[in-house]
């Protein structure tokens, strides 16, 4: 939460850049990433999205997804907080989404997988489907944003995998949440 | 003329006499009784063999007995004497003793690992035994020999066959906040939660195991391979195939009572719905065609209908639908979150999931009146799953953030905790009665 | 007849009077009917015609033969008359010897007659005493009746009079009774309304104490129902259990037995005229009254 609410302004900002530059200019990093990132790809993200190992042969992506870890980057923001039992997002999700629809518009070549979950609450299977209800609703506005359907997988964890441990209102708000995950990282 | 007066008084007591045996004896009706556990007493079993028992099945007997909320054994303490044959045994000492009936028993070692369980099984009252048995059984069978007899006790004395002597599924994961990450298993256990026996094991979520009919495989979802999919596998041999792995959601399966097909939950379409897959064929039928979130299907008894959740009325509640198809309609109404229902033997109610207040319980819930009655005290119990014989339910319950096993009779006076083990247990399901 | 015979025995004796004399001239004119003869063979009439010469001598010879014939024919009668003559001598004396026959005949009948005459006359009279014997006899037996009849009158109004009397001692016997059966009623009555009070209170105590015992079968229907009679003794305790209706579901039966034989001793009634309703008593468990 704190952290979030750090990001803030961050956020803001890179939705004003977003919404100055139409033609994709935002993906030149603000802060150079370490080389040494690129050569680890993540043999998971290859089982979970194929279309990565395509994209992966162009210099782009690698340099893109330098983009990611750059704190005052929206996009270093990669999870987006849900209310109980809704797949409803607020104004500053629509945000940090937008930013990532945006990003992903000008690297056709990226590819994410949308982690939908839910808090401990309710049923495990309810739960799974109120996961992938979240992940479309991301899913829905990267579209909107101008990101390709071929771009997005989603999968719904539902609440098997809690982002923290805890049965109270602040661990199940941090576990009520759609993860966007980049290929390649 | 006294000879005469006493004739006359005579008479008339004779005519009151007569009057009286012609107008009906005396009749006192009971209309009310006691619901209440049925007071026995174990005698613990003796033990003819070499060193230990290996199982104390009369323990065994009485914890099976004791959890299903209909018997209140004595305690051991308690106990006057401790006969193990008929001819010890005195009912006039027992009757003192308030309890309705006596268990008294032996377990006699035939060779190394082969024994005979025997006992009978007496009305303290009456002064009658019940039911005698003699049972050859073998090490590894002893303790689901003792389960055998509380169900011969059981059944004895409620009418209602039992169903101790059955099995459950459940999955634990360990680990969650060790470096590693999460581990998943899925486990076998008897139906008090002993002799547990991991079936599978995986580092990837499991969910919703299903038992079928005949009791000899489980259906589940596994996300191994990075996505839901249902696998069914034979518990015995640990075989198993991939039956569907669908784009999307691929998720609670249902075994139909014949066991020829699945009702399971696909996204294929958008949004998760009901399918009912023929596993001869492999071939899909839509069930239900909502935009919300449809789930959770059950079969019920006859295979007529099934239950299923779904949240088109904007929270979750339990709808029920022709299993041909149809239009569904809704049970429940009691509760903004009604989910995971399970129809009972008789096909009469279900239990669920139900959520006021932020608390989430186990109910029972009488379809046709509507009359919903919630069992348990947690605040996130969850999987209600019923005994194959709808005296008990089995469901899982949060101490201290850690799932474990819990069972309660369905009338919700006991209320029981099965052995705790490590990790965090979830999901239970009773498996059917075994096939005799 | 014989009935008036024998009332008028005058009449019979005339009766056979008549009848003798009846009999007595039939007798007499059979024999008085005269012979009646039949008449004899009759003469043939001769035809005498004029005839010729030969006839002429042939009637002579004609005439001759019947001058011999009628001379013969004289002679023949007159023979015929002697013998007439001598029948009728004879017959005169026949005739004579009969009358004088008769006569004596007829005098022996008289006399035989005034003999029977005087017999009759006896026997007139015998008989006459006879009846007159008779008469005084049935006189006699008559009176006798006459008393015996007024005896039996006479013991009939007695025994009328000691009905009558034993009618009215009996009346006043049952409506004696009949008081001191109204009185025990009514006693009884009262101590059966004592009873059936002590009765009511305590089959509420036992109905509580064998509810409070009853442990009924989880989830068992509520349209079950049994019956069983009990037999206790003094004490209250059961002492026996016997099954009059069963639910058919064998497990409600036992949870209700057990109950009853639980609850044992019951609550019964001390006294001895309210404890025999719980001697052997019925119990009806029926939960769909609850």
């Amino acid at each position: 939460m704190n952290m979030l609410t750090k990001a803030t302004p961050f956020a803001l900002a890179a939705l004003l850049l977003a919404g100055c530059g139409t033609t994709g200019e935002v993906d030149e990093p603000a802060q150079p990433t370490p080389l040494e990132d690129r050569s680890q790809p993540a043999p998971e993200a290859e089982a979970a999205a194929p279309g990565a190992q395509a994209a992966g042969t162009e210099q782009g992506p690698e340099f893109a997804l330098r983009a990611l870890d750059d704190p005052a980057s929206p996009l270093s923001r990669r999870i987006f907080y849900f209310e109980f039992d809704s797949s409803r997002l607020n104004d500053r999700e629509r945000e940090l989404i937008i930013a990532h629809g945006n990003f992903l518009a000008a690297n056709p070549t990226l590819t994410v997988t949308l982690e939908g979950h839910a808090d401990e609450r309710g049923t495990r299977e309810y739960n799974i489907g109120l996961g992938e209800r979240r992940a479309l609703s991301v899913r829905q506005l990267l579209l909107l944003t101008g990101a390709q359907a071929q771009q997005i997988a989603t999968i719904s964890y539902g609440e098997e995998k809690p982002a923290v441990l805890g049965n109270d209102e602040e661990a199940w708000s941090l576990n009520r949440r759609v993860e966007i995950i980049y290929a390649g990282r | 003329m006294r000879r005469l007066r006493i004739l006359v008084a005579g008479a008339i007591a004779l005519l009151h006499t007569f009057s009286g045996s012609a107008q009906a004896a005396l009749t006192i009706e009971i209309t009310q009784g006691v619901e209440g556990a049925l007071p026995i007493a174990i005698v613990p079993f003796a033990w003819e063999g070499v060193g230990t028992l290996p199982e104390d099945v009369s323990a065994i007997v009485a914890a099976d007995l004791r959890r299903s909320g209909r018997f209140a054994p004595l305690p051991e303490s308690d106990l006057l004497a401790r006969p193990h044959e008929g001819s010890q045994v005195n009912f006039r000492d027992w009757r003192a003793l308030g309890v309705n009936n006596l268990l008294i028993g032996r377990v006699r070692a035939m060779g190394p690992n082969t024994f005979v369980v025997q006992f009978q099984l007496f009305d303290v009252f009456k002064g009658a035994q019940l039911a005698g048995y003699s049972i050859p059984t073998e090490r590894a069978d002893l303790r689901r020999t003792a389960h055998h007899v509380s169900d011969l006790v059981y059944e004895t004395l409620t009418g209602q066959r039992g169903a101790f002597n059955t099995r459950i599924a459940y999955v634990v994961a360990l680990g969650a906040d060790a470096p590693a990450g999460t581990r998943y298993q899925l486990q076998v256990a008897d139906a008090d939660g002993f002799a547990q026996q991991t079936i599978l094991r995986s580092a990837q979520p499991l969910m919703s195991p299903s038992w079928s009919p005949d009791g000899a495989r489980l259906a589940y979802v596994s996300f191994e391979n990075g996505k839901p999919e249902i696998f069914v596998q034979d518990v015995a041999s640990g075989q198993r195939e991939s039956i569907s792995a669908y784009p999307g959601i691929n998720g609670a399966p249902a075994w139909s009572p014949d066991g020829r097909s699945l009702a399971l939950t696909l996204s294929i379409k958008g949004n998760p719905d009901i399918y009912v897959l023929d596993l001869a064929s492999r071939k899909l039928r839509q069930l239900t065609t909502s935009f919300a979130i449809d789930t959770e299907p059950a079969w019920s008894p006859d295979g007529r209908r099934i239950v299923f959740t779904s949240d088109r009325g904007g929270k979750p509640q339990i709808y029920q639908v022709e299993a041909a198809g149809g239009r569904p309609t809704r049970l429940t109404f009691e509760g903004e979150y009604n989910a995971r229902a399970e129809y009972s033997a008789d096909g009469k109610s279900i239990c669920l999931v139900n959520g006021q207040g932020g608390r989430y319980r186990i109910g029972v819930l009488d379809i046709e009146t509507g009359l919903l009655r919630v069992l348990t005290d947690g605040v996130l119990d969850e999987s209600p799953s019923f005994a194959p014989n709808g005296s008990m339910l089995l469901y899982a319950t949060r101490d201290r953030g850690r799932g474990l096993l819990a069972a309660v009779s369905v009338d919700g006076r006991v209320h029981q905790r099965l052995i705790p083990q490590a990790g965090d247990v979830r999901e239970p399901a009773w498996s059917p009665f075994a096939q005799r | 007849m014989f009935a008036e015979l024998r009332k008028n025995p005058r009449a019979l004796f005339y009766a056979v009077l008549v009848h003798v004399v009846i009999v007595g001239l039939l007798v007499v004119s059979l024999q008085w009917t005269p012979q009646v003869d039949a008449p004899g063979q009759a003469e043939p009439i001769v035809q005498a015609v004029a005839v010729d010469e030969k006839k002429v001598a042939d009637e002579r010879k004609k005439l001759a033969a019947a001058e011999a014939r009628r001379e013969a024919a004289e002679e023949r009668k007159r023979e015929q008359a002697r013998r007439a003559a001598a029948e009728a001598r004879d017959k005169r004396l026949a005739e004579e010897q009969r009358l004088k026959e008769l006569q004596a005949k007829k005098v022996t009948e008289e006399r035989r007659q005034q003999e029977a005459e005087r017999k009759r006359l006896a026997e007139q009279k015998a008989e006459q005493q006879r009846l007159e014997r008779l008469r005084k006899e049935r006189e006699a037996e008559e009176q006798r009746l006459a008393a015996l009849e007024a005896e039996r009158k006479m013991a009939e109004e007695r025994r009328r009079r000691e009905e009558e009397a034993r009618r009215q001692r009996e009346e006043d016997e049952r409506a004696l009774q009949q008081q001191i059966a109204e009185e025990q009623q009514r006693l009884e009555a009262e101590r059966q309304r004592l009873a059936q009070q002590t009765i009511g209170q305590h089959s509420a105590l036992i109905r509580q104490a064998v509810s409070r015992e009853w442990l009924r079968p989880t989830g068992s229907p509520n349209d079950l129902k049994a019956t069983f009679r009990v037999r206790t003794i003094p004490s209250g305790d059961v002492v026996m259990v016997e099954t009059v209706k069963t639910s058919g579901d064998s497990v409600f039966d036992r949870s209700a037995e057990a109950a009853i034989r639980r609850a044992s001793p019951l609550p019964v009634a001390r006294d001895a005229d309210s404890y025999e309703a719980f001697r052997e008593f019925n119990f009806e468990f029926d939960p769909s009254k609850g």
